[in-house]
């Protein structure tokens, strides 16, 4: 699909300020850490200087309220952002739009720069949010004023993170030495113990499995499917497997497969998808299972197949 | 040539624990618990397996606030009277168990032996300083001491650029002061890779790092030979990625050799056993109970609660581990020969990574472990060599060029352990702290003008320079991966809060004194005591 024929792509035209210069002398502390038990010094110590005490008593400075915003990778499949925007950007920029600015809500955007999508959500002028994505993908974060029928205004957009492949390289290397063949690249992973992957690579992408998994369940020609993305059928299923609202997939996914899924939706619950169509709800958690191990690390080990998970450990 | 190359990589790390406004501090047991179970005794049984000629090959990461705090006067008087308060528990205990629990004497006598042992090394023959021990090693061929982050500081989270090359050159300039050469290799912390991060390595001329399975099994293009061989990202530096067998055999608790019943058991302590009164004297002065480091039980079995652990024998525990070793050994062959099929006659390369503590401290038989099998690799057969991943490169066998893939050696894979729920509330402290830091080291770089180069500017005002070395010193502390680690685990929580607090509210008050010009000289000197780790830190190397 290529991008000009994406029908999910919001057409509003963007436009920023610049209110990153401006700082603000008001202070906030966007979260407060896990409560702390004051273990040392002992309540009624006494001091010998000020300083001796400022020291045993240590706080958290509060964080000025500035404009700020990052971006950070849990793994391939979940992202955190926190933001802050300065109350003097905020008020600006409210002013600047005016009359409008009423009609205009504060938003948070992540932008899925490598199918060109978005998912947009009230937010406060400070916070932080996990989001579910994609892997192989590129993200960044956008926060600014919303309106349904005008232009997004950009307050501040954050780092750009793109989120790794959840798997083994489709590509062989091009150099002769270096080649390996779909089935000596399945006995590599093998031995390595990625035996989950081993198998993805031999029976294909599960993508290209899909569409006939699908129609046969839902008895419906295959050609129907087909002419959708294998990769974004797969993630839209696992989401609604997962338990999600098909509303919030609207516009994350091609305008036409939101509107397959929702006319198929009531063979679509989430314990039909799991049952007939084979997607577990836990496509968004990591392909590694913890194993327990000794000492202090947390160490993962890869999926194996049919291992059972032990819950023994040492006690 | 051999049938398989097995590389042995050790990351002892413990996070900067050091408290001199404290006569003393539970937390810093962690520091000499290791030397004691660890640290002591690895370097023991490698100097007698390179003296009786076994050639052992081992690369092992000494972190820089590890090597730091061997180096440090405080910790070592500290430590030496933390063991000879412990050598008189033990000789106590010998008296005791032989005249009223016979079944506990063996072990007793055990620990009274082997601590005596320690305390000689370690005046007499190492004088009281590890790091000359593991020097020595390296320069006599046994270890490959490779480098880490500074503090340890997970690089995919940290916020600037120069924030994650101060993590590698400050960590490189430690090395080179106490080890006195460049370091090859780099044990990432906490295996955790990004694209990008082998251009920082390579600036501070690092050769190669250690990263998890999967950095090079999902690496792009496929790995020919998978992790048994090392790959080369596109800007020249190798990467070498973890065995999952050899992890599993030795550090699941499903699976692994420590989990056999004859081995001691860990969470039984005398420190929780005998009675307060008779224990007092090797407490610290609040009396609490705590882990002494003797305990006399064996695991005795998976279900068997703690009440009915058997008693520890260590005859038994010592042909236990020869079994072991031996059977590792010949799994090693084994794995060597499959994957040779596979890789058209090319010698595979295992390497096989575990934190140090694991060795002495979590598995107490773990370096008598290391000892058989790497007595028996040497005499016993001609299939496998132990090789360290710069002799591979010595080698000058080609190398696959592939750029790996994002990952960690954490649970699940990815980064999870170190931003999720419990921990994402650090990240902005963190991340402002790194940005102050370069606009600070920006404005006082500069500002001192004239043309000279960053350093004389510096050092035209020596207060200033201070409080910026010292910034530095707290952020790089702030960024220590094991706070958010142990706060996501749920252990030490109230300490790695009270520690990462502690560092940013010091960052914080420094970081005033700069923007106002008012320099509180008592503060500023008692922070520098307290937080003295890296005093060669040159913090220009914030700037931009």
């Amino acid at each position: 699909m290529s991008e000009s024929d994406a029908p999910n792509r919001r057409e509003i035209e963007e436009f920023s300020f610049d209110v990153d210069a401006v700082t603000s002398s008001d202070a906030v502390v966007i979260a407060e850490p896990a409560l702390v038990r004051d273990v040392r010094p002992d309540e009624n110590e006494e001091f010998e200087s000020p300083i001796l005490e400022l020291l045993a008593k240590p706080m958290l400075p509060k964080l000025k309220h500035t404009t700020r915003a990052r971006l950070m990778m849990q793994s391939p499949t979940r992202l955190y952002l926190y933001w802050s925007v300065s109350a003097h950007s905020f008020e600006s920029l409210k002013n600047a739009l005016g009359g409008p600015a009423s009609d205009y809500v504060l938003a948070l955007r992540l932008l899925d720069i490598t199918r060109d999508v978005e998912e947009v959500h009230a937010v406060e002028p400070e916070g932080s949010w996990w989001f579910n994505v994609r892997p192989d993908t590129e993200y960044r974060a956008e926060v600014g004023f919303y309106s349904v029928s005008r232009p997004f205004v950009r307050i501040l957009f954050s780092n750009t993170i793109a989120t790794p492949r959840k798997g083994p390289s489709p590509h062989s290397a091009g150099e002769a030495r270096w080649a390996i063949s779909k089935d000596k690249f399945v006995d590599v992973l093998n031995v390595s113990g990625f035996e989950s992957d081993a198998d993805r690579v031999e029976v294909g992408p599960l993508e290209q499995n899909i569409a006939s998994t699908v129609s046969s369940y839902l008895k419906i020609d295959e050609s129907e499917i087909t002419t959708f993305d294998g990769e974004e059928l797969r993630w839209a299923l696992a989401t609604l497997a997962a338990g999600t609202p098909i509303e919030d997939l609207r516009y994350r996914i091609s305008a036409a497969l939101f509107a397959f899924l929702e006319k198929h939706l009531a063979k679509l619950s989430a314990s039909a998808i799991r049952e007939n169509v084979g997607i577990a709800a836990t496509e968004f958690e990591d392909e590694f299972v913890a194993t327990p191990v000794f000492g202090s690390s947390l160490v993962n080990f890869p999926r194996r197949r049919f291992a059972p998970i032990s819950s023994i450990n040492i006690p | 040539m051999p049938t398989g190359y097995f590389s042995l990589i050790l990351h002892a790390h413990l996070p900067f624990v050091r408290h001199p406004e404290y006569p003393e501090f539970l937390e810093e047991d962690w520091l000499f618990e290791a030397i004691t179970e660890v640290y002591l005794p690895l370097i023991f049984i490698f100097q007698n397996l390179h003296e009786a000629g076994a050639r052992p090959r081992v690369a092992i990461n000494v972190s820089p606030p590890l090597c730091e705090m061997l180096a440090d006067k405080l910790l070592e008087e500290r430590y030496t009277r933390h063991l000879e308060n412990l050598i008189e528990l033990a000789n106590k205990e010998v008296h005791r168990t032989e005249r009223k629990a016979h079944d506990f004497a063996p072990v007793a006598k055990m620990y009274a032996e082997n601590l005596t042992a320690s305390l000689g090394l370690w005046n007499d023959r190492y004088k009281r300083n590890l790091i000359n021990a593991f020097r020595e090693l390296q320069d006599e061929g046994v270890f490959e001491i490779i480098t880490c982050g500074a503090t340890h500081g997970f690089l995919p989270l940290i916020s600037t650029r120069e924030a994650r090359r101060a993590q590698i050159q400050v960590a490189v300039q430690n090395y080179r002061k106490h080890f006195g050469r460049q370091p090859r290799g780099i044990w990432l912390p906490e295996c955790a890779y990004e694209n990008g991060i082998e251009d920082l390595l390579k600036e501070s001329g690092i050769e190669y790092f250690i990263s998890d399975t999967h950095a090079i099994l999902y690496g792009d293009p496929r790995p020919r030979y998978g992790v048994h061989a090392p790959v080369m990202c596109p800007n020249g530096v190798a990467t070498f990625a973890r065995d999952v067998e050899t992890s599993q055999q030795v550090w699941s608790a499903e699976i692994g050799y420590p989990g056999s019943p004859v081995y001691r058991e860990f969470y039984r302590d005398v420190g929780w056993d005998l009675p307060l009164d008779y224990l007092k004297p090797h407490l610290h002065a609040d009396g609490a109970r705590r882990h002494l480091g003797l305990k006399y039980h064996s695991i005795t079995g998976r279900d068997v609660p703690q009440q009915a652990k058997a008693a520890y024998q260590p005859d038994l525990a010592r042909e236990k581990t020869a079994e072991n070793a031996m059977h590792f050994l010949g799994e090693r062959i084994r794995q060597a020969q499959e994957l040779r099929k596979q890789f058209d006659g090319r010698t595979p390369f295992v390497l096989s990574p575990y934190d140090a503590e694991l060795f002495g401290h979590w598995w107490f038989e773990g370096p008598q472990f290391l000892d058989f099998f790497f007595r028996k690799m040497h005499w016993d057969q001609n299939d496998i060599e132990a090789a360290s991943p710069g002799d591979f490169l010595d080698s000058d066998l080609p190398i696959q060029i592939q750029q790996p893939s994002a990952s960690s050696w954490g649970e699940n894979g990815y980064f999870k352990v170190w931003i999720n729920e419990r921990n994402s509330w650090m990240y902005p402290y963190q991340h402002d702290a790194e940005r102050r830091m370069t606009e600070l080291a920006s404005k006082n770089y500069t500002h001192a003008g004239g043309n000279a180069t960053v350093r004389e500017r510096a050092s035209s005002k020596p207060q200033v320079t201070r409080i910026l070395n010292q910034l530095a010193r707290e952020l790089l502390l702030a960024e220590s991966s094991d706070w958010a680690f142990q706060i996501y685990k749920g252990t030490t929580v109230e300490y790695s809060t009270r520690r990462f607090q502690s560092h940013v509210q010091r960052f914080d008050l420094l970081a005033k004194m700069l923007e106002t010009g008012e320099v509180n000289e008592e503060l500023l000197a008692e922070i520098e005591r307290r937080d003295n780790i890296f005093q060669e830190i040159d913090s220009s190397l914030y700037l931009p």
